[in-house]
């Protein structure tokens, strides 16, 4: 497999609730691959099915090109993992933490571990029991980097940080990035916010299914908030285009939001829905805005048994 | 540094604190069971001593359990969030360095502590290196059981609730499958050793296998499954060891010893006497004997030898009824029944007396060394009642043990002096002359080996000691052997009751009693205890032969 991580229609149950359902995903090389969704969306449990923490009911995924079932220890050498999950070993310092971890990598870097734990102002000698959940997440991303994994999976690395914290854990991620080793970033998060400044590429999943995968330039540029003004009370057209999401009519106003947008077609588009269309704006979305726009899709075809 | 070593470096880090208390508790208990014994009054009630001694072994089985259960939770292979998942970590590496730490940690610290205290305390070499293989064995299950128990769990609470489900579990077997239990075959494993030790060895292995298994899979119900058939095959292993009484059959006397032709038999007709018992058999069922006994006495052989009756196969024809085979073929059987005339401690005085260089022995009996009250025949009670006469000759081949008391030790009758006795080693502390006799106070130390069958699992087992002490005058050619004893034991083991050993240290008072005849009270006086001695003494063994003896008339009848 070409790709750091490959799923083919792999699903996970637990007892008779599905987890992750029919889920065939492929994370480009270099990338750095945002999955993000709602809780309970499914995602920790397709990242701990990818690392061999969960066995897959069926399908099956790869990483690095290793079956995810026989993820190894020597598989785990290049894999870097960080996770709101994870039990840390709450004894240690951070500096203990570093230390125990170091053997285990042939490839430990030690300037460049303590290089990250310095522009992280990471508190080395601070037993890691007695500090802030940011000062936890921070050392184990340290402890995760220092030894140039060729892939890094985050799970919700967000979760409860403050501001600064974010921002210095993002710095942290972009310093490797800025490197000149390739690697591959996997990060779950329900907080597009976080992910925006680092993703180049986003998967949306829900319920256990991916609903979409691409590019975020791409996503980015095919999301358009569209108002237009009708000549009379406004009138939805009956079927709507397949692509219009979460559209609505107020007064003489229609307002919609374009999945497939085209700039050079958009005007005659919209025009052969609703005649006598004018004063067509369109306003580009931000990753957040398109999330919450597919969200609420979501939430409404499932409201309406499950049809999209 | 290899990776097993790392991991258990930062086992020990990880587990500080508690290890710290673990070195204190393993230190106090020692001290408690040095110094104990020269506080204890060994006639006074359980006091603060003998308490504290019972929290401190129960504190450290607590603390085996508990530190076991935090050594392996820590790096827990049950859930999906460890740390050491996502890590480059061995599985078996992380097993491996789970037993090193537990092993080290929990069966090495405390067996060189235990070794430590008893060397110190002067047990003999050999009772403390079997003591600390005893007491590395309980730990080792205790360990044992526990890792399993933490290897299916994340949590203490977790874990509290599989113990007590173990518990239960091992419970019904031993209580209510026992009898079932007893009539399968006898396990291979039976050549292993003592029962706890088969089922310790069952435990380590099993539970060795379960954790690697588990950090390997990680697949809980499984594991559990496997956990459960360890305790139930380690139950078993127990239950149907048989150990022997006699792994070794007696030798043939030699002629230069005793010349067995020189030797006779005979059977005093009036002891004859028959007698209504009853027993429980496997299913626990009980059933009602009758069996009958006499003393059997023996003419020819030196004072100095005791001719024990050791087993006996008996021909009995009752009436005109086909003839009955009967027989009895362990010492164990015969030892506790066996008993001399009229000496009341039930063991010949004329083998002691020579043995202790041809004394006087300061308490007035008779000695009728060669006279063993015997069972001669036994029979249900169902099976008499179908006989239309229950009376008849008896013939018997009688297999004879002999054997001779010999000084062990005898040291000076004074205080500091030490001997190794009483399945350890006594101090004397004081010695104390009475209107009755004397008494003396010792240190004890000690190594108690429980006789038992798997039977007794759980249950009484009978110590098992054959020696003699006595105080001895070697000038005056007199001694006074040990009429009473009692004294406060602290025990080093809370599992003794289902071991074959228990160490442990007390007070004990030896009671040394003479005749109240005015002359003997005179004869102990200070000048005679100046030059006493304490002596052990042991029987040795010399050989068996076989004898024929005809008993004329055996007469199971019930008379009432």
């Amino acid at each position: 497999m070409a790709h750091p991580i490959e799923t083919a229609g792999l699903s996970l149950r637990y007892g008779r609730t599905e987890a992750v359902r029919d889920l065939t995903m492929e994370v480009p090389a270099g990338s750095v691959y945002a999955l993000i969704g709602p809780n309970g969306a499914g995602k920790t449990t397709t990242i701990k099915a990818l690392l061999n923490l969960l066995r897959p009911s069926s399908g099956r995924a790869s990483v690095l090109g290793i079956d995810s079932r026989q993820v190894s220890p020597a598989a785990l050498q290049r894999i870097g993992y960080v996770s709101e999950n994870q039990e840390l070993p709450l004894w240690m310092t951070a500096s203990d933490l570093l230390a125990y971890c170091a053997p285990f990598y042939p490839s430990w870097d030690l300037a460049f571990a303590a290089s990250l734990a310095k522009q992280l102002a990471l508190p080395m000698d601070k037993p890691l029991k007695a500090c802030s959940r940011g000062t936890k997440m921070k050392a184990a991303l340290v402890a995760s980097l220092a030894y140039h994994p060729e892939l890094l999976v985050l799970d919700e690395p967000f979760a409860g940080l403050d501001a600064l914290v974010r921002e210095e854990f993002t710095q942290g991620i972009l310093e490797v990035a800025g490197g000149d080793r390739p690697w591959t970033v996997f990060i779950s998060s329900h907080d597009i916010d976080e992910v925006e400044r680092l993703a180049d590429w986003i998967g949306v999943i829900n319920e256990g299914r991916l609903e979409l995968a691409e590019p975020v330039s791409s996503l980015v540029a095919r999301f358009r908030r569209i108002e237009a003004a009708s000549e009379g009370d406004a009138v939805l057209p009956s079927p709507l285009p397949a692509s219009w999401l979460l559209a609505e009519s107020s007064g003489r106003t229609v307002r919609f939001v374009e999945s497939r947008f085209v700039e050079s077609e958009c005007g005659a588009r919209v025009r052969d829905a609703i005649p006598g269309a004018r004063d067509i704006s369109v306003t580009p979305m931000s990753l957040r805005e398109i999330f919450i726009v597919l969200a609420r899709v979501f939430r409404l075809a499932e409201s309406r048994g499950g049809a999209r | 540094m290899s990776a097993i070593s790392h991991l258990v470096w930062h086992d020990f880090r990880a587990l500080r604190l508690p290890l710290v208390a673990w070195l204190i508790l393993l230190l106090a208990q020692a001290a408690v069971m040095a110094v104990g014994p020269a506080i204890l009054d060994p006639e006074s009630p359980r006091g603060v001593i003998q308490s504290l001694a019972g929290f401190l072994a129960g504190a450290r089985l607590a603390f085996t359990i508990l530190l076991t259960v935090l050594l392996i939770q820590r790096d827990s292979p049950v859930g999906t969030t460890a740390f050491w998942m996502t890590r480059p970590i061995q599985p078996a590496a992380m097993a491996a360095s789970k037993l090193t730490s537990a092993s080290l940690l929990l069966v090495a610290l405390p067996a060189v502590v235990g070794w430590s205290l008893f060397t110190a305390l002067g047990l003999p070499r050999g009772d403390v290196l079997d003591g600390v293989w005893q007491f590395v064995v309980e730990q080792i299950m205790v360990v044992g059981l526990s890792t399993m128990g933490a290897a299916i769990t994340a949590t203490l609470p977790q874990f509290a609730v599989v113990a007590v489900a173990a518990v239960l579990l091992t419970g019904m077997l031993i209580g209510q499958a026992r009898p079932f239990i007893q009539q399968l075959p006898t396990l291979p494993l039976a050549g292993l050793g003592s029962p706890l030790a088969i089922w310790a060895v069952v435990t380590v292995v099993g539970a060795a296998a379960v954790l690697a298994y588990q950090y390997a899979r990680r697949r809980v119900v499984r594991a559990a499954v496997a956990a459960t058939g360890v305790l139930i095959v380690g139950a078993l292993g127990a239950l149907t060891v048989r150990p022997p009484f006699d792994a070794v059959p007696p030798a043939a006397i030699r002629e230069s010893v005793l010349n067995p032709a020189a030797v006779g038999l005979d059977v005093d007709p009036l002891s004859v006497r028959a007698e209504s018992g009853s027993t429980n058999d496997a299913r626990g069922r009980q059933v009602r004997y009758r069996y009958a006994g006499a003393f059997l006495r023996t003419s020819g052989a030196p004072p100095a030898i005791v001719l024990q009756p050791w087993s006996i196969a008996s021909t009995w024809h009752p009436g005109d009824a086909p003839a009955i085979q009967w027989q009895r073929l362990r010492r164990a059987a015969y030892w506790r029944s066996a008993q001399s005339v009229t000496d009341t401690d039930g063991q010949p005085l004329e083998s002691i007396a020579r043995a202790l260089g041809s004394v006087e022995l300061l308490k007035p009996v008779r000695s009728e060394p060669s006279a063993f009250y015997t069972t001669l025949l036994s029979q249900p009670e169902a099976e008499l009642s179908l006989l239309s006469s229950a009376q008849g000759p008896l013939d018997a081949t009688v297999t004879l043990r002999a054997w001779r008391y010999r000084v062990i030790e005898a040291v000076p009758l004074a205080v500091g002096s030490a001997i190794a006795a009483r399945l350890g080693r006594l101090t004397v502390s004081a010695v104390v002359p009475t209107r009755d006799g004397v008494i003396v106070d010792a240190r004890r130390v000690f190594l108690q080996r429980l006789t038992w069958t798997s039977q007794d699992l759980f249950g009484s087992g009978g110590v098992g000691s054959a020696e003699r002490l006595a105080i001895r005058n070697t000038s005056r050619k007199q001694a006074v052997l040990l009429a009473a004893e009692s004294g406060r034991l602290l025990n080093f083991s809370l599992v003794g009751g289902i071991s074959t050993q228990q160490l442990g240290t007390g007070a004990w008072r030896l009671h040394f009693v003479i005749s109240l005849a005015d002359e003997d009270r005179a004869r102990i006086d200070d000048e005679w205890l100046a030059g006493a001695e304490l002596v052990v003494l042991q029987p040795e063994d010399l050989g068996v032969f076989t004898k024929p003896l005809r008993v004329e008339w055996v007469n199971l009848e019930d008379r009432k």
